[in-house]
């Protein structure tokens, strides 16, 4: 659905982005992870046709940027990091206004206008100055303006920021909703917990592309997999007869809970917990260890940083 | 151009402008007072007694008194020792003088309307949004020019309307011959818009620079209002506005709008817009 090949873009002389490659597959939900500045916001306003790259390529719907921006617009939907409202319009003039500049058929406009009113709790608002409606619900209609002409490309920028837990859970069903709807979606976000959930594939990325993979496999990337087992009373011989298994690749204690690494603990859980009680050890618990995605992205751009020194 | 889209742009420059009290207050009720001011004024010049509009019967004095209206002695072929001559002398003098309202008007009103409406869209940042949908910024530049010079040049026409035919019901015949006379008809009718068009270019160039509608306001009508001291020769009676002197100001300011639009449309580019303005 997208293809850049070295998308790059400099403003008098400093890089906001650096070559970027990426391919965006249609129907996945796409994070663009990175820290404040890493050219995110870019990425999207030149994929939103909205401003030019000053070097390489990319294909946005199946048409190329800086020839058919047109149409690109056409087929994509934005929510910008601020709603963006015009406050003093009503709520639903809001949403006509842009369904019309979106070339929505004129018999649909009104039926599609309540449609997403009502699908995001704010039909009974509609009479309202834009501006007297609460964050979560300007966000809401921002959304929904993105969303009126039904673009093949939806790009979130920060959808959830300031909302509180609620408003930012409706957000992120009615994203949910239409991933399975087969739309495609980009997400830029801080919130790495949200990218965790929603995002198909998620681009780790500072200026230039750092990491591009499914949150699982990113964390397997980078740390392997491991488990972790509570015992009542960890003692050395404990260690010592889990590091004689062949597929443990390192042990470490923790407390009473040891945390063995290991690359299939579906296979070899049940030969490992075995070892440990022939060995004296009372198992408590036993779990897959957990790596947020939180902490794999600040190692990535740690990573990068030091690379970069 | 897609004059469709144009059309919704303004509509919706219209529904958000016109929801703004003050834009509102200074497109409708500033120009009905700058309009009935000076009707009250001819009004009570009309009704006093001529002796008491002229405090002179002295030909030479009543010569010095009229200062700047001594032209129009000659013009109208009346007598400076005459009161009801010398009155007429005034009041088509004022009359001149308020013309000039119907310049400031075109002025005035664009600017308002051009600096809320962009200033309004940078502080609530949605002409990002706007910008992202498939109308081109040519388009969007000519129809928040159109939503703000129109409805001034509207007013103007209206209010030049209004006063002419109020005027009409009272002031005597030189003096409704200067107000309804061809020469500030053409003016009115070729000037107030191309002075509103000018007005719009600036009030965009300096939006573009300032995050503020007031400031924005304030240092558009510092660039504007100046362009008024042009009529300074005319109220010190050197020269009379004709419908000739009218067509040379159209084609200045017709000059002066394309180099201003130009400008305009320079700063009023998608990317101009995002990266560049503050």
């Amino acid at each position: 659905m997208i293809v850049t090949q070295g998308l790059t873009r400099d403003f008098d002389g400093r890089v906001a982005v650096d070559q970027l490659d990426l391919e965006v597959r249609a129907g996945e939900v796409f994070g663009l992870l990175g820290p404040n500045g890493a050219g995110k916001t870019t990425t999207v306003r030149m994929l939103t046709a909205l401003i030019a790259p000053t070097a390489g390529t990319a294909t946005v719907a199946g048409f190329r940027l800086g020839e058919e921006d047109t149409e690109i617009r056409r087929r994509v939907g934005i929510l910008t990091e601020s709603p963006g409202l015009y406050e003093r319009l009503p709520v639903q003039l809001n949403l006509e206004i842009f369904a019309q500049l979106y070339e929505v058929p004129a018999e649909d406009l009104a039926p599609r206008v309540e449609r997403y009113l009502r699908m995001l709790d704010l039909w009974e608002r509609r009479k309202d100055p834009a501006g007297t409606l609460s964050k979560g619900m300007k966000q809401k209609l921002a959304i929904a303006r993105a969303l009126l002409h039904e673009p093949q490309v939806l790009f979130l920028d920060e959808p959830t920021a300031s909302l509180d837990p609620e408003a930012a859970r409706t957000v992120h069903d009615f994203i949910q909703d239409r991933r399975a709807e087969g739309r495609t979606i980009v997400l830029c976000t801080h919130n790495l917990a949200e990218a965790d959930r929603l995002c198909n594939r998620i681009a780790v990325f500072k200026q230039q592309l750092i990491r591009l993979d499914t949150p699982e496999n990113l964390r397997r990337a980078l740390y392997g997999r491991a488990v972790r087992i509570k015992l009542r009373e960890a003692q050395p011989a404990h260690l010592k007869a889990v590091r004689t298994l062949p597929f443990v690749k390192e042990v470490v204690q923790m407390g009473e809970e040891l945390a063995v690494h290991l690359d299939d603990p579906e296979a070899m859980n049940p030969t490992l917990v075995r070892t440990l009680v022939q060995a004296g050890a009372d198992v408590q618990f036993v779990r897959e260890q957990e790596h947020t995605l939180e902490e794999v992205y600040l190692d990535l751009v740690r990573e990068e940083e030091e690379a970069g020194r | 151009m897609n004059w469709n889209k144009m059309r919704i742009v303004i509509k919706k420059e219209w529904a958000d402008t016109f929801r703004n009290k003050l834009v509102f207050f200074t497109l409708i009720f500033l120009p009905l007072l700058l309009t009935l001011l000076p009707l009250v004024n001819l009004y009570v010049m009309q009704v006093l007694p001529a002796d008491e509009v002229s405090e002179t019967s002295d030909v030479g004095e009543a010569s010095e008194e009229l200062g700047p209206f001594e032209p129009y002695i000659e013009m109208l072929g009346v007598s400076p020792s005459d009161p009801e001559g010398v009155r007429q002398v005034i009041m088509v003098g004022m009359a001149s003088i308020y013309m000039v309202i119907f310049f400031m008007i075109p002025l005035m009103i664009p600017t308002m309307i051009a600096t809320d409406s962009i200033v309004s869209e940078k502080v609530t940042k949605s002409l990002e949004p706007l910008l992202a949908t498939p109308i081109s910024v040519t388009e969007l530049l000519v129809a928040k020019a159109l939503a703000a010079a129109g409805p001034a040049v509207a007013v103007t026409w209206l209010c030049y309307a209004l006063y002419g035919g109020i005027a009409a019901l009272f002031v005597p015949g030189p003096v409704l011959g200067v107000i309804l006379g061809l020469d500030w008809i053409v003016g009115i009718l070729l000037l107030s818009p191309l002075m509103a068009l000018l007005a719009v270019g600036i009030g965009i160039i300096v939006s573009s620079r300032v995050n503020d509608t007031r400031s924005a306001q304030q240092i558009s009508g510092l660039v504007v209002l100046p362009l008024m001291l042009v009529f300074i020769p005319m109220f010190m009676g050197l020269f009379t506005l004709t419908a000739g002197v009218f067509l040379i100001g159209a084609a200045i300011l017709a000059v002066l709008d394309v180099g201003v639009i130009r400008i305009a449309t320079a700063l009023f580019r998608r990317e101009t817009i995002l990266t560049r303005w503050r």
